[in-house]
């Protein structure tokens, strides 16, 4: 926390901490403060392109060369969060639909946090949150950018004709799984990391059983699937690590 | 900036070098400016306030290197 808040110093041109608490308290707390430090303050991890190399693989090898023959894709990504990867994806989607390849797609966003997805669900991102990882022309094409009460700097929200295809779900991957059908392709990405083994294993196993042959599993970066499965093979595109179903 | 506004400088920087890879990095933030920056050809666009991990981000993108 120390060092983050070290960050922030240098950002605003403090001196130190110190003086930027003696600024805060003279003149109260700035919303671009505000702003700066709530987002150090939490582990605020997701990012829109996150592992670039892994979109890259479900754009340019799964999505054109496995799947190029399949009409509908079903994708889910199981540990959502505020949603910018799933928003990503139908970004990738509609991309490709504007250059004349035409998928049929359904997302499936779910997350253990209530919170988390009611963010998702308004797609509406800080502006600290939307240049995480989203290229200026991505943001100008499927964001809309909104001014509020509380904030001099905008939100941006995200398009209706990228939510039009996507579905949330409170999910808790440990508990109950609903009816959820089938997928090709699923992420999940850092989160396995932070439970026990035998809860991975839990989870992967419960993954098998609902990909279709030949599905893929998408993990973290610093994620993998060593002594966890052997249900999966393992196929390295660029410098991505991905995990496909074995027959 | 004094005698050039960045989109100014954008336009004959890339008059000059149409190949050189410009990250515009600016307090306007309207998607006007934003676009208009892109149509003159930035290739990203940052808004101030940033933090370090979004502008290393934005630098590896086009350096085809994973922040991770």
């Amino acid at each position: 926390m120390y060092n983050r808040l070290q960050n922030i110093v240098k950002i605003l041109n403090f001196q130190d901490i110190n003086e930027l608490w003696k600024d805060i308290q003279l003149n109260g707390l700035q919303i671009s403060e505000k702003s700066l430090i709530l987002d150090m303050a939490t582990n605020n991890e997701t990012s829109f392109f996150r592992d670039p190399n892994v979109f890259e693989f479900f754009k340019n090898e799964f999505l054109l060369k496995i799947k190029s023959n399949s009409e509908k894709i079903r994708v889910w990504s199981a540990a959502a969060s505020t949603g910018q990867e799933m928003y990503y994806v139908a970004m990738i989607f509609e991309e490709l639909k504007e250059k004349g390849i035409n998928k049929n797609y359904e997302i499936l966003g779910t997350d253990i946090s209530d919170r988390v997805l009611k963010q998702a669900e308004n797609g509406m991102y800080s502006q600290l949150e939307i240049q995480r990882g989203l290229p200026a022309q991505m943001m100008v094409k499927y964001f809309e950018q909104v001014q509020t009460e509380d904030s001099t700097l905008p939100y941006y929200r995200i398009k209706p004709q990228l939510k039009s295809k996507i579905t949330l779900k409170q999910m808790n991957l440990l508990q109950y799984w609903p009816e959820i059908g089938r997928f090709d392709i699923i992420f999940c990405r850092n989160f396995l990391i932070y439970l026990s083994v035998e809860n991975k294993k839990k989870i992967i196993d419960r993954f098998t059983k609902i990909l279709n042959p030949e599905g893929f599993l998408i993990l973290g970066g610093a994620e993998s699937l060593i002594q966890l499965s052997e249900r999966f093979e393992v196929v390295i595109y660029k410098n991505a690590t991905v995990y496909k179903l074995k027959n | 900036m004094p005698e050039l506004s960045g989109i100014e400088a954008l336009s004959l920087l890339k008059q000059e070098r149409p190949d050189q890879i410009i990250l515009m990095m600016t307090s306007k933030n309207s998607l006007n400016n934003i676009i208009e920056a892109l149509d003159k050809g930035a290739n990203d666009y940052i808004m101030k306030p940033f933090t370090k991990d979004i502008l290393l981000g934005k630098i590896n993108s086009f350096l085809g290197k994973d922040l991770a």
